[in-house]
């Protein structure tokens, strides 16, 4: 399995043990609410980035607070829902739609 | 019956810890399974817990948030066998200074008659390596990692030193409930996580 994924034996036998990558994957960009930290939680995510998200949000610190609370307690629904009460989705980050960005960086080429 | 380990799961080392708790389990031949615990509902399952290295104000905390504290609290009472790691300790204990920040105010079980202080070997890039002995629990010599380590500089009467490392003291004991300042669950020798499985074991049978 080593040679097929051209990894060294060593993290194939750890991967093996461990039931998952011997590294912490944390998710980060975009993210805006509490919601959205458990959501990427439960895809598998060992932790949460929020930059923005929170200090660009006028209720920042209820906001750390609540996307914190649902990031710890993202598999048990009714605290995560009690989290995204705490704060008003209408002060959340606008989120992007792909398709009718400006710029996208696949075709921004690579002298940018 | 079948011995359940805890890992409280709410932040720091805890697959490390589920690890090593697993292994010892297997080396000492016992019918057990190790859980990661968050909830009071799943705190309440289990015959011991090891409350793993991490930031304690953090785990306090979220523990006071969903409820998990009152519950560990109770159990504690109750007799159940903790291992508290490094934040783990500090959780434990009845208060805490930090070296770095001075006083400081966060939720503890307030369990273990210790005056204890944080970051008292330095910040982070102080953490160090060092073999240390835990001779009264079988354990003569042990590859002790400390990692921005807390120490307690006095023990309440019924409080057990079972280890220090240039006079401060790393590893105490009160009747069930061992702390730890340095990381077991970090080094391939599972001694101590072993001894905490045979205490928990002996007293569940």
């Amino acid at each position: 399995m080593a040679r097929e994924f051209k990894v060294s034996y060593d993290i194939v036998e750890q991967t093996a043990k461990l039931g998952r990558l011997p590294v912490v994957n944390f998710a980060a960009g975009g993210i805006a609410t509490p919601a959205d930290a458990a959501y990427l939680m439960s895809l598998g995510c060992d932790g949460i980035f929020v930059g923005s998200g929170i200090f660009s949000a006028d209720d920042a610190q209820e906001r750390a607070n609540a996307i914190v609370l649902a990031t710890t307690f993202w598999n048990e629904p009714d605290r995560v829902k009690e989290a995204q009460k705490m704060i008003d989705e209408r002060q959340s980050i606008p989120g992007l739609d792909v398709k009718t960005l400006d710029l996208r960086m696949q075709d921004r080429g690579g002298s940018a | 019956m079948s011995l359940t380990l805890g890992v409280l799961s709410i932040q720091g080392d805890v697959l490390e810890n589920m690890l090593s708790a697993k292994a010892a389990i297997d080396a000492l031949d016992i019918d057990g399974t190790v859980i990661s615990v968050k909830t009071p509902d799943e705190i309440s399952q289990v015959d011991g817990l090891i409350i793993p290295g991490g930031e304690s104000t953090t785990i306090g905390r979220l523990s006071v948030a969903n409820g998990a504290m009152k519950i560990l609290k109770e159990k504690i009472e109750q007799g159940m066998p903790v291992l508290g790691i490094c934040a783990g300790m500090i959780l434990l204990s009845k208060n805490a200074q930090d070296k770095v920040v001075g006083k400081i105010d966060q939720p503890l079980l307030d369990m273990l008659d210790i005056k204890l202080e944080r970051n008292s070997f330095g910040r982070q890039r102080e953490s160090f390596e060092s073999d240390i002995s835990l001779n009264s629990i079988g354990i003569p010599s042990f590859n002790g990692v400390f990692i921005r380590a807390p120490s307690i500089s006095d023990v309440g009467s019924d409080v057990e030193v079972l280890s220090k490392f240039n006079e401060k003291i790393v590893a105490v004991k009160k009747n069930n409930l061992i702390g730890v300042a340095f990381h077991p669950e970090l080094t391939s020798d599972i001694s101590v996580h072993k001894y905490f499985v045979n205490l928990t074991n002996t007293l569940k049978n």
